[in-house]
């Protein structure tokens, strides 16, 4: 392993390892590739001649359909990272904070806590009674508490956290206890720092999970100026087509101007996955161990 | 020690830790089951869940009575095995490749390309098969026209969607699932492979004899988690992926995305709630069963 | 359990304080007078409020009370209200229910206030409907929703492509039924290579309203027109045909290859790739379809107006079940159908600012004002809005006439009750995934794919959906007769 001279078998090797996994790479990005170029093809050579790996005419008459009404998408993208960033910041947090208990072996009725959490993966009540729940009870429509509070906590992160902060030695947290230390400020001073990993991991997780999701928009939201990025654009789409195939205007007066929808539709689909893509790869650094420390359950 | 149990201010702290998140989670997750009770009802807007008529086990013989059922439950199990199985073997062998690249730049590399997939949503995933397959635009069919071979209807051949479905669940998870396996690997004591060396042992030898006896401890675990969810599945990927063609129903049609459609598009709320509630008992008494057995194999990868 | 509850209210009193405040706000703003909220599908237009402020200075003074339209977008319509509806909200007075936000479900499931009774307290509304519309409107015998007044009366017909047709001197007055256009169809396939010749939908297929002979009344069941006899679908000769001509029309590439997969090819139809078309004809479609499109159509009537049961279920305007004050909420709805000012500014907000006017009756929309929901079917009586340029000026006493002379169903009056068939509807999902395969199968294996379709839709449920139906039929025959 140490010392590979140039032309031996292994360099050989090594070479045809990285030519296999380097296609390999390609076929995995070729999907980008083609969702990029189409985004950015005209309408009517797709409709002529079909999606192509490149396109053949350049043109952003796709994005410049998305962006004619930009401060909606821009107060859209307003509202996604700051609840996002809240949600990742409270459920890294908050997660953290249930997890060590149940990391440490002298913790009481860790196992029923553990139960209490996972059997809420398994069992829900439901969308009428959670919407009735939100909406009326506790009146959370039409404000931003609303994409935060429900996604704080989510059992799979505690368990992947748990494993992670059982890994690190009792020694070191008993050592600072002697010093006189509480147990908050050991989850504070000594667990926290030595689990960087494990945090970045859920964090970044919970943030792709919140930047994904249009479904509270949806049904919570009805001010034009918080509903959120997914939903926009999703709804940008359905529109279009409810508006272009409704038939329930008997005299037929529509004003259907011609959407370039197939391309608008890969278009909205690199606006919304975009910067998500741009931003994991700084955390990628954390991804092996964090994953593996916690994750074995996964 | 662990005869007297003191309640000490440290054990408070700790048991105070819990409080928040348990709460949040008993008002979000738990307080809403009380609607479970609506599987046992005919649901009425005007006279709310609690005022409904109660209907016994109606919804559930409904339900499990149609044709649907059989359909669900064979596609449901059949797609989830198929992907673990696949999905296992790929990530697996993927993480033996990478293993074996010494470069760590380049290891690095690779890992960051496979493990993108895994960062975008399945509404984007739908679109990019549907430009591979889509009938007239798809690239798929023009390269075929290209190598003047006939044209494939994708979207309606049921059984071509079993294959889509793993390849794409493949293309999808891999990554992230073989940087569990790698992680292990990397974990194998080095004087193992100095020894094994030393004895003349070629490359492959070395596969067989120490690296897949290492893996197989976490895989056995894994796949016994997934079996465990056997009966969910995944909703994006089903939904999104072929499209909610009708025509692929036979295949693709699993108990999620029945339950979304019954919900959201019929507004058939009883039929959907005794669904959910079957599969969630279903599913229940399954990681009851896994947690169980892997509590015998290695019980510090037990859940609880 | 006391102190269950005591906690869960405590946690509720604080996630609610910001939005307490905020409804109090809202509440307290308008001071005395009682506000009806109406929900509507549609995208929100940013000076609602502006036309609202109009349309409020006219309610107060009639009834008392001031209108607030909400809009609520298409996609997302249906699962809002089944959510508000399910959570007994009342929030809200007034929506639109139909073809989204199903009026028959909404009825069904409890949702929507019955009117019998109180329509008789709003004479004005009662009569500005027509008897048999109103008959139409009944769900299980009862009314639960105002139908919106509009053309009721369809007729099938062909929509084909002006420019082609004068191209290749095609003589449309052959054209007796939808087979007849093949030849057409056929120049067009193999001079026009971008061009699709026929459209159909990727939904179920239609097509037997040709010579008014049967009607749809929900999934595979069709009424026969004359005699209101139930029938389905699988077991009509004429559909076998119809089936077997589009699948032969498939097979000769007259349709295109993913009609199967087609969710959505609004793009290609508005950009004129398709040569033919199947289409519900209505006064004013040729001006219509030049202005949205930018194409000529010629349309060739294959049936007379029919008024099919059920036609005015597609567009209503509902009270909600748990509205606090539903007398309030009637007479909105009465005032929105009779007193044009206030239905005008609702339809196309207010003159100068968001439309100028041609003549007395004739309107132009002006770009981007701020309100356009361009949708006057969705708020009242259509015959009551202005006329767009470009339609034709005497288009609603077309409409009127068609309504008021057309052929109206045996069945007026009656609803299908669906507590037992959509249950059964749902089970035969599979057989209509084949269905839509027949079109698209080769000719040898038509014959034994339609049996075997056929089969599994009947013994799946559509034998049961059949009895159920018939049965309400028959029952329902009964009482009229009485």
């Amino acid at each position: 392993m140490q010392n590979i001279r140039p032309g031996s078998k292994r360099t050989k090797r090594q070479m045809g390892l990285t030519i296999f996994l380097g296609i390999l790479c390609i076929f995995f990005l070729l999907p980008f590739i083609i969702l990029l170029s189409v985004s950015f093809s005209s309408e009517k050579d797709i409709l002529l001649h079909g999606y192509s790996v490149l396109p053949q005419h350049f043109s952003t008459e796709s994005y410049e359909y998305l962006f004619k009404n930009a401060t909606g998408i821009i107060q859209a993208y307003k509202v996604t990272i700051i609840t996002s960033f809240v949600t990742m910041i409270g459920a890294v947090l908050l997660d953290a904070l249930i997890a060590y208990p149940l990391s440490l072996k002298r913790m009481t009725g860790k196992k029923w806590i553990s139960l209490y959490l996972y059997f809420t993966m398994l069992f829900s009540g439901g969308l009428v009674p959670t919407y009735i729940l939100i909406a009326k009870y506790l009146n959370l429509c039409d404000t931003y508490l609303v994409y935060i509070l429900p996604a704080l906590i989510s059992p799979w992160y505690i368990f992947m956290m748990r494993t992670s902060f059982a890994a690190i030695p009792d020694g070191l947290l008993e050592a600072a206890k002697i010093d006189g230390a509480n147990e908050y400020t050991v989850f504070f001073r000594i667990v926290l720092p030595l689990s960087k990993p494990v945090l970045a991991t859920v964090a970044l997780f919970t943030f792709l999970t919140k930047w994904n999701d249009w479904n509270t928009s949806m049904l919570y939201i009805n001010d034009e100026n918080m509903i959120s990025l997914q939903y926009l654009l999703q709804r940008i789409m359905e529109n279009i087509t409810m508006l272009q195939n409704s038939e329930r205007d008997l005299s037929g007066y529509m004003s259907v101007s011609d959407i370039p929808s197939e391309t608008v539709r890969m278009a909205m689909a690199v606006v919304v996955a975009g910067p998500a893509l741009l931003v994991f790869p700084f955390f990628q650094k954390y991804f092996v161990k964090g994953l593996t420390v916690g994750s074995v359950k996964g | 020690m662990k005869t007297q149990k003191k309640f000490t201010a440290d054990d408070i702290r700790l048991t105070s830790m819990c409080a928040v998140p348990i709460l949040i989670v008993f008002v979000f997750c738990y307080l809403p089951m009380i609607g479970i009770i609506m599987a046992f009802k005919n649901f009425k807007y005007n006279k709310g869940i609690f005022g409904s008529d109660w209907v016994g086990l109606d919804n559930f013989k409904t339900f499990i009575l149609s044709n649907d059922f059989m359909v669900l439950l064979k596609n449901t199990l059949v797609n989830n095995a198929l992907m673990i199985a696949f999905s296992t073997a790929a990530a697996v062998a993927l993480a033996v490749l990478l293993f074996n690249l010494k470069s760590r730049s380049k290891t690095k590399f690779f890992q960051t390309v496979f493990i993108t997939p895994h960062f975008i949503s399945w509404v984007v995933v739908g679109y990019i098969v549907y430009s591979f397959l889509n009938p007239s635009y798809g690239i798929v069919n023009s390269l075929l026209k290209m190598m003047e071979l006939p044209e494939v209807e994708w979207y309606s051949i049921p059984w071509l969607w079993i294959p889509i479905l793993v390849i794409t669940e493949t293309w999808k998870t891999i990554g992230m699932n073989s940087v569990i396996y790698y992680a292990t690997l990397m974990s194998i004591d080095e004087s193992l492979f100095e020894a094994a060396r030393m004895d003349g042992a070629g490359k492959w030898m070395i596969t067989k004899k120490i690296i897949l006896p290492e893996l197989a401890s976490i895989v056995t675990i894994m796949t016994i988690m997934a079996i465990g969810k056997i009966f969910r599945a995944d909703f994006g990927l089903f939904y999104f992926v072929p499209r909610n063609v009708g025509a692929l129903y036979p295949v693709t049609d699993v108990f999620d995305t029945y339950i979304f459609r019954q919900m959201r598009i019929d507004n058939n709320l009883n039929i959907s709630a005794a669904a959910g509630l079957l599969q969630s008992v279903v599913g229940f008494i399954c990681v009851m069963v896994t947690n169980h057995v892997v509590n015998r194999v290695d019980s510090d990868k037990a859940l609880f | 359990m006391k102190r269950i509850l005591l906690v869960l209210c405590s946690i509720a009193m604080c996630f609610s304080v910001a939005s307490c405040a905020r409804n109090a706000e809202q509440t307290q703003g308008n001071g005395e007078m009682p506000t009806i909220v109406w929900y509507v599908p549609g995208d929100s237009q940013p000076n609602a409020d502006k036309v609202m402020e109009k349309v409020s200075e006219i309610t107060e003074k009639e009834i008392g009370a001031r209108l607030n339209l909400r809009f609520i977008d298409q996609a997302s319509f249906n699962q809002k209200l089944n959510m508000l509806m399910a959570s007994g909200s009342d929030e809200y007075d007034l929506c639109f229910t139909g073809y989204t936000n199903v009026y028959s479900k909404a009825a069904e499931g409890g949702g929507l206030l019955e009117l019998d009774e109180m329509l008789d307290n709003t004479p004005e509304l009662k009569n500005s409907i027509l008897e048999g519309v109103w008959n139409d409107a009944r769900y299980n015998g009862h009314i639960y929703a105002v139908p919106n007044t509009q053309i009721f009366a369809l007729s099938t017909s062909i929509e084909l492509d002006k420019e082609l047709v004068d191209k290749y001197n095609f003589d449309i007055s052959t054209v007796k039924e939808l087979k007849d256009i093949e030849p057409f169809l056929e120049m067009v396939k193999q001079n026009e290579p971008e061009i699709f010749p026929f459209r159909t939908a990727n939904s179920e297929q239609w097509g037997l309203e040709q010579k008014n002979q049967y009607n749809k009344l929900s999934g595979r069941l069709y009424i026969k027109q004359d005699t209101g006899e139930i029938y389905r679908n699988l077991d009509l000769p004429e559909y076998k045909e119809l089936m077997r001509l589009l699948n032969s029309w498939y097979n000769k590439g007259y349709i295109r290859k993913d009609v199967k997969t087609m969710n959505d090819d609004t793009a290609d139809y508005n950009a004129g790739r398709y040569a033919a078309y199947m289409i519900n004809w209505k006064p004013g479609m040729a001006e219509s379809s030049k202005q949205r499109l930018g194409r000529e159509k010629y349309y060739v009537k294959l049936s007379e107006p029919y008024r099919q049961q059920g036609i005015c279920q597609e567009t209503m305007t509902g009270i909600n079940a748990n509205c606090k004050n539903p007398d309030l909420a009637l007479k909105m709805i009465e005032l929105v159908n009779t007193n044009t000012d206030v239905y005008r500014l609702i339809c196309h907000g207010i003159e100068g600012e968001n439309y100028e006017k041609i003549d007395e009756n004739t309107i132009r929309y002006i770009e981007n004002s701020g309100y356009n929901p361009n949708a006057d079917w969705k708020f009242g009586n259509q015959f009551n809005a202005y006329v767009l340029e470009g339609q034709p000026s005497d288009i609603w006493e077309q409409m009127k006439h068609i309504n008021a002379t057309a052929k109206e169903s045996p069945l007026t009056g009656f609803t299908l009750n669906m507590g037992k068939i959509s249950g059964l509807q749902n089970q035969t999902t599979t057989a209509v995934a084949q269905l839509k395969s027949l079109m698209v199968c080769s000719p040898d294996e038509f014959d034994d794919l339609y049996e075997k379709t056929n089969e599994v839709e009947y013994e799946s449920g559509g034998k049961e959906i059949l009895d159920d139906a018939k049965a309400q039929v028959e029952k329902f025959l009964e009482t009229k007769n009485q």
